[in-house]
């Protein structure tokens, strides 16, 4: 999308990402799709919001994005270069038939030299060859994997059990340390520890340091979580519902300590949440997904005071509102949020849809570019 | 149109009595007793509701508003003890009834809806089994017209009345809450207390399911108490709220009092924590710190340690719930000083 004017340019971005899951039992089996042809991009020092309703998939981007999930199809951009984890078969088969190739040849070699019968010999050498083979690939996916995770780092929406209950605060954060190699000597590594402790405002420092996760509130061991992640200077910050679990007053408490984040370490984040509302205080721009597709995209200020897709029309009208007064807003659409299969074509929002069209029920609508950083899935703009 | 006529079919005649309040909760105290020491969850919490009334309890977790939703149910089971207070239900103090007159008044004339469906109903058993069996323990009623008044019921909360030989796990979130809901209903009590019943679900299916509960609040004028830690759903829905904090009762007015003019400085930090979907956006702080540890709790007001205008009287005095204005309440040493509030 034009938007560099403002945003500059995107430091993680997706084109087309999409995932299905293999569902249903042996004799219907059937692909859910998870995430279709999704288009994100965040920007270094801004905060991107992805709303949508429990089973939007919103989750599944952000594990995508994590390398924790293989993509089905499209490409992950980190800087322009494509990061995407694919399980590609035919990569797979072509290691394996390169690692019994040179066991074979090794084998061959060996059993010239070696007092032992040679087709034993032949049998080993290929074993270790494929053993190695495998640590090998391991390995160098163990470093792509580093590499790519000193720069994205993740927070969990759950802060009870993303921390490790039996080690003290102390050692959650000197192990990113450690792994990625950031510290020199005993005395940097408790100094940088503290400095986290204390960029996350877990004063006093000394006392923290050594307790427990148990022995922290839910907003002490969110804060934790978020100074594991900031460990390794990462550039991109995935939070996924980070704030969810914990109670209402500490809320604003680690959204402000982000934003704080966000404009002092110029860090991109990737705010994924159910609540418009804390998605329009904490982002710059809000993404709405519905059963798999973004629909909409905008400015947060334009998406939540003039919606234009009828499902971000829906998700709004829904939200509690005590100033406009739950009495009087209308609620046009009925029904839930259906799960999609490779079988469904056209717009998923169609069924529920109050302006639905005859063409809605064929294809999903292409993104269709309004007014400057905002853009749309539907025929209604076309 | 259902809902007139399940009114009809269904009349409560001795319930009718016009007691004002419908419940009255005088200095209820709870507590946990359990290794660490006594967890005092619930301190000399006092409140009435009318009868079709909505009043909402709102609070942080661990605050102790479910715990006052079981003991008036009379549902808890140790660690947890009613160790003092009454609690009077149309006149009756319930915690004095005896086994099986508590079998009597619970569903028939006060029922409740939990936070989670999905562990609410029995999954082995359909919904509509459910229903009948809600109905048939207490009414002495054939199969076949508990049957139709389960169907019934069904209609009554939007359910399709196909749906009634499903079992929970067949039913999508938002039908469970609303089975569930059915069968809080099925003996037209007098009032239902409704512990998070909106919380599990998406915001759409929860406003539907807010705007159901309306519905038939209207319609069959039952009372309810609605527990919920989101307050901007809370003043939508409710006509009065009360605040609770760390076990204690620290604000109660009409909901648009507490919306517009909160009193209490933990209501105001409340309120003030919520980003709101319109009007302008402001910078939100949240309240420092965290909720007290109840086994020690601190003396004097229990949300001095977090309150920025806390004085030495905090710190000493227990701060008791008083009239600060019309219809409004507070438990807060400093509001004394203000002058717009003349009472005591």
């Amino acid at each position: 999308m034009g938007k560099n004017n403002e945003f500059g340019e995107p430091i993680l971005e997706t084109r087309n990402l999409t995932k299905h899951f293999v569902a249903g039992g042996a004799f219907s089996r059937t692909s859910v799709k998870a995430v279709q042809e999704a288009d994100l991009q965040l920007y270094k020092g801004h905060v991107t919001a992805l709303v949508g309703e429990s089973g939007s998939g919103k989750s599944t981007i952000v594990r995508m994005l994590a390398q924790l999930y293989d993509a089905t199809d499209g490409a992950i951009l980190f800087k322009g270069l494509d990061v995407t984890r694919r399980r590609d078969d035919n990569k797979i088969l072509a290691d394996l038939c390169l690692d019994a190739a040179i066991g074979i040849s090794i084998g061959l070699v060996v059993s010239f030299f070696v007092d032992f019968p040679p087709l034993l010999t032949m049998a080993i050498c290929i074993v270790l060859s494929l053993v190695f083979g495998y640590m090998f690939t391991g390995w160098q996916n163990y470093r792509k994997a580093l590499n790519y995770r000193r720069r994205v780092q993740m927070v969990f929406q759950d802060p009870f059990s993303s921390l490790n209950p039996v080690h003290r605060v102390r050692h959650t954060l000197e192990r990113p340390l450690k792994i990625h190699g950031k510290v020199r000597g005993r005395k940097d590594l408790s100094e940088k520890v503290d400095a986290l402790l204390r960029r996350v405002s877990l004063a006093p420092v000394e006392e923290f340091r050594s307790k427990f996760p148990h022995q922290l509130s839910g907003g002490q061991r969110q804060r934790v979580a978020i100074a594991r992640a900031l460990a390794v200077d990462p550039e991109v910050i995935l939070a996924d519902e980070p704030v969810s679990m914990l109670d209402v007053s500490i809320r604003m408490g680690i959204l402000n300590l982000m934003a704080e984040l966000r404009d002092e370490q110029n860090i991109a984040f990737l705010y994924v949440t159910h609540d418009l509302a804390s998605a329009r205080y904490f982002a710059d721009r809000i993404l709405v997904m519905y059963a798999g597709y973004i629909v909409e995209s905008a400015l947060s200020e334009d998406l939540t005071q003039n919606p234009q897709h009828p499902y971000t029309q829906l998700l709004l009208s829904a939200v509690p509102d005590p100033a406009r007064g739950l009495r009087t807003g209308e609620l046009e659409a009925v029904g839930e949020i259906p799960v999609i299969t490779v079988a469904d074509v056209g717009c998923p929002f169609a069924p529920r849809c109050p302006r639905v069209m005859e063409h809605c029920q064929k294809a999903m609508p292409p993104v269709t570019q309004l007014d400057g950083e905002r853009w749309v899935r539907c025929y209604l703009y076309e | 149109m259902t809902t007139a006529s399940l009114q009809e079919s269904q009349p409560a005649p001795e319930k009718a009595k016009n007691h004002w309040p419908l419940l009255s909760v005088r200095n209820l105290e709870v507590e946990y007793h359990i290794r660490r020491g006594i967890v005092k969850a619930v301190d000399m919490v006092s409140f009435e509701i009318a009868k079709n009334e909505v009043f909402g309890l709102a609070g942080e977790s661990g605050c102790g508003k479910s715990t006052i939703a079981h003991s008036v149910t009379r549902i808890l089971k140790p660690p947890a003890y009613i160790t003092g207070g009454e609690i009077v239900f149309n006149g009756i103090d319930i915690l004095k009834m005896r086994d099986e007159q508590l079998r009597g008044f619970r569903w028939e004339h006060l029922s409740i809806v939990f936070q989670s469906a999905m562990n609410a109903l029995n999954p082995v058993l359909s919904v509509g089994a459910q229903i009948i069996d809600a109905i048939q323990a207490h009414k002495p009623m054939n199969k076949r017209a508990a049957r139709e008044r389960a169907k019934e019921l069904l209609r009554t909360v939007g359910i399709d009345v196909k749906r009634i030989d499903s079992y929970p796990h067949q039913l999508s979130g938002g039908m469970r809450q609303r089975a569930v809901i059915a069968i809080a209903l099925a003996l037209n009590p007098e009032m239902i207390i409704m512990d998070e019943p909106t919380t599990a679900l998406d915001v759409v299916v929860q406003k539907q399911i807010i705007r159901e509960i309306q519905e038939l609040q209207q319609a069959f004028g039952f009372s309810i108490m609605f527990i919920t830690h989101d307050l901007s759903l809370l003043v939508e829905i409710s006509d009065r709220i009360g605040i609770m904090y760390a076990g204690e009762l620290v604000e109660m007015a009409p909901a648009q009092t507490i919306f517009g003019n909160p009193q209490h400085p933990y209501t105001f930090r409340l309120m003030n924590s919520f980003p709101m979907i319109s009007g302008a956006r402001q910078e939100l702080f949240g309240i420092a710190g965290s909720p007290p540890d109840l086994i020690s709790p601190p003396p004097g007001c229990r949300f001095h340690p977090r309150c920025e205008s806390a004085e030495p009287i905090c710190r000493e005095t227990v701060p008791r719930l008083r009239q600060i204005g019309e219809n409004h309440q507070a438990a807060c040493h400093l509001l004394k000083k203000e002058g717009d509030y003349g009472q005591k």
